[in-house]
């Protein structure tokens, strides 16, 4: 009966999309709709893509990670969803770069704090839009403007800046940087 | 003791007298209040998205536009005003917009659920007492939504507020599915260069059990301007020739209103909206064209 468990597990998860496997629903929701307001694709195919978080790790326990490679129309892309910690909780953002290693979108998916909602503001993520992840540095996003946000948009800020420099220094290949 | 009991009943007869007068005064003050937006109008809309509980909502884009309308009064009795209004959209062009009934102390009804369909209820006379209903209708004489509330007139301003379910607004409904139904805080403002309605509206996903998720809130403005009725000659011309037809349409979904408990429609009939059918018919609109297409919607 055993040999059953060793057979039925890796068929159960195989069958499962990456995004529902690893994230709680609301978490998956969420990024699924990031995904799909961001690239208006009927049928977007999605690929797990086996990342070492640990050197991305923003938060102590056990943070959801998501890296991602999504196929549309001849287009590829790679989205990471990542969580980073704001004042007294952490919360949940996302990223889509392109094959050029361009970063076309960053959100915050899933904000807990009851101050600080400024950090879900187009105007302030659009900083983080069009730089190319080899050249990222944490200079080109100004957290001045943002009020009762500090600790997160400094937070997001550092994460997104470490996130970038380790896909571009450990995962170069899958960009055409 | 005689006397006693005549000077009460002169009292009595005076107190009656004068409410009597109040009443039908307050009656008449909200009567002008609403016929106010009678007349030609460049009417300005705009609209924005506020508030989102959720961080990761998107704003959608603003909403401007700017029109003229002719507002004219298909009925007008004591207790019962109704408004066509018509867009002038040229000399030669002329198309039916939306309409409001205002009835006092109307206790019967209509509430948007969702889906294309409406609940109806009686009120209790005591709910609606001092009460006037604003139904609103689309441009095809069907439900829209509806609200009662009482017309205050102090200091010179004389505004209305209430709050209905409706569905999505027209310049958003073939545009969105994020939502199914808007909840409407209707203010309405009678100015001294027209009228303003002034809403504040949540923007709400109902589920199959009837719970309701905020989405978004927004702002809206719909200034009314008056300006001179020879502006809007088209559409009194236009009205003139089409009035009698959309009497009937009224007359068709009137009998609907009185008798149902629910009314739920078809969205599209034959790959058509109701309005496309009634609005590019090739011939003048029968009662028997009219009564048969709008029973294809009813569902």
């Amino acid at each position: 009966m055993k040999w059953m468990l060793f057979v039925l597990i890796p068929v159960f998860f195989a069958n499962q999309t990456p995004v529902e496997k690893y994230l709680e629903p609301r978490q998956a929701a969420k990024l699924e709709k990031f995904i799909s307001d961001f690239l208006k694709c009927e049928n977007h195919q999605e690929k797990k893509i086996i990342i070492d978080f640990s050197k991305i790790s923003h938060v102590d326990e056990d943070p959801a990670q998501e890296f991602l490679r999504i196929s549309c129309e001849n287009k590829v892309y790679y989205v990471l969803f990542n969580q980073a910690p704001s004042m007294k909780n952490i919360f949940d953002y996302a990223c889509i770069i392109d094959e050029e290693g361009m970063v076309r979108k960053v959100k915050v998916l899933i904000y807990r704090e009851s101050h600080g909602r400024q950090i879900g503001s187009l105007r302030w993520l659009n900083q983080f839009v069009d730089h190319r992840i080899s050249e990222y540095k944490s200079e080109d996003v100004n957290v001045d403007g943002i009020s009762e946000a500090t600790i997160s948009v400094n937070s997001m800020r550092d994460a997104v800046f470490t996130d970038m420099k380790l896909l571009s220094e450990h995962y170069a290949e899958l960009f055409r940087l | 003791m005689k006397m006693q009991k005549k000077q009460s009943t002169l009292m009595a007869t005076l107190l009656m007298l004068v409410f009597s007068i109040t009443a039908q005064t307050s009656i008449e003050r909200n009567r002008d209040a609403i016929k106010s937006m009678l007349g030609c109008f460049e009417v300005s809309f705009k609209y924005t998205e506020t508030f989102a509980p959720e961080v990761d909502y998107e704003q959608a884009y603003d909403y401007t536009s700017e029109v003229l309308e002719w507002a004219v009064a298909v009925e007008d009795d004591t207790k019962k005003i109704s408004i066509q209004h018509l867009l002038v959209i040229s000399d030669t062009m002329v198309i039916k917009h939306w309409r409001q009934e205002w009835t006092f102390e109307d206790k019967r009804i209509f509430e948007y659920d969702k889906d294309n369909k409406w609940m109806f209820k009686t009120l209790d006379k005591a709910q609606v007492a001092d009460t006037w209903a604003q139904e609103v209708f689309q441009v095809d004489d069907s439900p829209r939504y509806s609200g009662y509330a009482t017309w205050f007139h102090a200091d010179g301003r004389h505004i209305w507020y209430s709050e209905a379910y409706s569905p999505l607004p027209r310049r958003e409904y073939t545009k969105r599915s994020d939502y199914n139904i808007m909840l409407r805080k209707n203010r309405i403002k009678i100015t001294n260069e027209g009228w303003i309605h002034e809403q504040d509206n949540d923007k709400i996903i109902r589920d199959d059990q009837g719970t309701d998720r905020l989405l978004v809130q927004e702002k809206g403005f719909n200034t009314y301007v008056k300006v001179a009725n020879s502006r809007c000659k088209a559409a009194q011309e236009w009205w003139s020739k089409h009035k009698e037809e959309w009497a009937e349409v009224r007359m068709v979904w009137d009998d609907y209103y009185e008798n149902v408990d629910s009314l739920e429609l078809e969205l599209k009939v034959d790959d058509k909206r109701l309005y496309e059918h009634l609005f590019f018919h090739p011939e003048p609109l029968t009662a028997t064209f009219v009564e048969s297409t709008i029973e294809k919607y009813i569902k």
